[in-house]
């Protein structure tokens, strides 16, 4: 008891350099947590960009190929489903619902996603979040369009705003303009820090309406042209689409369903399991999550460098200390209790510290770099590599007062007699 | 006899040469006997020896009835802790403990020390060490709030509480002016005495020998600094 209570009056007689290492321990704590935190949410962020989805259908392609041009507007795609069917496989009885998309348009940069009702009431991303709108509401009749919340950033644009759609193009500026047939803002979405953010939504109709008029391929002339208000729903007959989302009524039929799919007699398409997909991908961007490790790696090492010598040097300048202690008849096993037990409590303060000041200023900054960044701190706050980092600090710590726990044993006693100073 | 050496050779292992070899050495029980000796004629190195940091190569060292050679290295310090105080020549205090705190601490690492004065008379044993050595008011201060005189008599005091056998003191004077120097080396005279402890004085200062029962110059005992007095006579005449 009396080394803990030595321990304890000699940290707090030497305040400073305490506070100090404890802060060190507890920073270099900080930054392992959070960067680790970060690493996992870019990950959930990107492997969850969509959920509750059972398969992904497209026309025959790879399945990294569907998925990146259906979700991350990467690349483009090689053939389309056509609307019959698509109706053939939306009505098999096994299936709840179905979110189609139909892709090809574009608007400053940003994608066109004409999809319908179904998009709003069932889109979940990051296991059970619904898109969500900061104002306005659904694209549902001809010439509304939706807009993501990176389209709404950087264009500024407000609810009733007018909007034309650049024709065959998903990234950077059109040649052929729909400016015949502008679309008007109805709803702007929340952010979700998902490719969601970055597109415009609009409804099946739309994508037909501003295509109605064409012919093979090609704009209408002046004369030939229909205008908007001539256009209704009942006359518009629909196309064929680029992907579609499918949930079915039970988990069980997915593989089935799958393979039912993949062998469709009327065209070839490919059905994927989206989550299965974006884990691939994320393993496939594994540099990425490599560099996280290694920097998560090097914070660790540097933090526990930093604290070890810190612990090392505040123990070195009591060297006569010891000596005294040895002299008044503390054995080396006590002198080593009491400096372990030291670096142990200065350590787990610090972890302590670290963890809370991690764990508190995410809480708070949540909502501020959701919005600045629209990067997502999701996921657990605590998983097994934290504790097990934290463990190894600890051990680390602790173990750190043990080396000049030897040398002031060995030391000590000859000091404490022999001295001069 | 309280410190019982015989036949004491040693060297170190670097060297050839003994830096000591005393045949006989005594100390009996509240005796208190002054060593001197110029520096460099083996007085630390003695005084480690018979602290059991450097084991001898040959001969007995016997304190309070045991053979300290006989011992391990963890039965030493339990030893050392239970029968011998020290007292250094200066920055012997922990500093950030008070007066009484410094005091007291040897009893709570040594059970034979813990024996003879128990928790609850703890306080009342330390508070007569001070009034004898004059430290009274000082109880509850911090030790680097004292002068060099008033913090070597807490080292007095922290080496005599719970009565141990023997005292090794090694220059616990050169920090202090002379007249300092009789007045704690009376003061310390005065504790041991009620307790019957022995005090080896080690010093180079020999116009303290007067206070002590005995004086032993060390180069006279040690035959191995034989050959530095020779050389040191030859040097003066």
């Amino acid at each position: 008891m009396i080394l803990f209570k030595l321990a304890i009056k000699s940290l707090r007689n030497r305040k400073v350099s305490s506070v100090l290492t404890i802060f060190s321990i507890a920073i270099s704590v900080f930054l392992l947590l959070s960067v680790e935190r970060i690493k996992r949410a870019a990950e959930e962020g990107f492997t969850h960009s969509v959920s509750q989805v059972d398969l992904l259908v497209g026309a025959r392609t790879g399945p990294l190929n569907l998925i990146l041009y259906t979700v991350f507007n990467m690349g483009s795609a090689s053939n389309n489903i056509s609307w019959e069917s698509y109706q053939e496989i939306k009505s098999k009885p096994e299936i709840a619902w179905t979110i189609p998309y139909s892709l090809g348009d574009g608007h400053k940069g940003f994608r066109i996603v004409a999809t319908d009702e179904n998009f709003y009431e069932h889109y979940r991303y990051r296991s059970d979040k619904k898109v969500e709108f900061q104002q306005g509401v659904p694209a549902l009749d001809i010439w509304d369009v939706v807009i993501g919340s990176e389209v709404e950033k950087k264009l500024n644009y407000k609810l009733g705003d007018k909007i034309v759609i650049a024709h065959g193009v998903t990234k950077g500026d059109g040649i052929q303009m729909h400016d015949d047939k502008p679309f008007k803002v109805t709803g702007i979405l929340k952010p979700t820090g998902t490719a969601l953010d970055q597109s415009l939504y609009i409804s099946l109709y739309g994508m037909e309406a501003i295509h109605i008029d064409w012919q093979s391929g090609a704009a209408p002339t002046k004369d030939k042209a229909l205008s908007p208000e001539k256009i209704a729903k009942e006359n518009i007959k629909f196309g064929p689409i680029t992907s579609f989302f499918l949930r079915t009524k039970s988990r069980i039929e997915t593989l089935r369903l799958q393979r039912e799919i993949n062998n469709f007699e009327a065209e070839p398409l490919l059905a994927i399991i989206p989550g299965v997909t974006l884990s691939e991908l994320w393993r496939g961007l594994s540099q990425i999550a490599m560099g996280l490790k290694v920097i998560s790696l090097m914070v660790m090492i540097v933090g526990l460098a930093s604290m070890v010598s810190n612990i090392l040097s505040s123990l070195n300048e009591r060297r006569r200390e010891m000596s005294i202690l040895r002299s008044i008849g503390a054995g080396p096993s006590q002198i080593t209790v009491l400096l372990v037990f030291e670096s142990t409590l200065l350590t787990f303060v610090g972890v302590v510290l670290g963890a809370t000041l991690q764990t508190s200023s995410f809480f708070l900054l949540k909502k501020w770099i959701e919005n600045q960044f629209g990067f997502f701190i999701v996921g657990e706050v605590f998983t097994f590599t934290e504790w097990s980092y934290l463990l190894v600090v600890l051990i680390c710590g602790s173990l750190a007062g043990l080396i000049p726990a030897i040398r002031a044993s060995r030391l000590a006693l000859k000091d404490g007699l022999t001295i001069r100073v | 006899m309280i410190l019982e050496i015989k036949n004491l050779k040693f060297k170190y292992p670097s060297s050839l040469r003994l830096v000591l070899d005393i045949p006989q050495f005594s100390l009996a029980k509240g005796e208190k006997v002054f060593l001197y000796g110029p520096s460099g004629c083996g007085k630390t190195t003695f005084l480690e020896t018979l602290a059991g940091v450097i084991v001898p190569d040959e001969g007995e060292i016997e304190v309070a009835g045991t053979q300290m050679n006989r011992l391990s290295v963890t039965e030493r310090d339990t030893f050392r802790a239970n029968h011998v105080g020290y007292i250094f020549q200066s920055f012997n205090l922990i500093p950030y403990l008070s007066v009484l705190e410094n005091i007291t601490l040897p009893l709570y690492l040594s059970s034979q020390k813990r024996k003879q004065v128990s928790q609850a008379e703890e306080l009342e044993e330390t508070k007569k060490l001070c009034s004898k050595l004059g430290l009274t008011y000082l109880l509850e201060k911090k030790v680097t709030e004292l002068s060099v005189g008033q913090q070597q008599r807490v080292a007095a005091a922290r080496a005599v509480i719970g009565r141990p056998e023997l005292i090794f003191a090694d220059e616990p004077t050169s920090s202090l002016d002379y007249d300092h120097r009789e007045k704690f080396i009376n003061l310390l005279f005065d504790v041991c005495k009620q307790y019957q402890i022995s005090v080896l004085f080690v010093s180079h200062d020999k116009t303290l020998q007067k206070l002590f029962d005995r004086a032993v110059s060390l180069p006279e005992i040690n035959k191995a600094s034989m050959m530095f007095q020779e050389l040191d006579e030859a040097s003066t005449t």
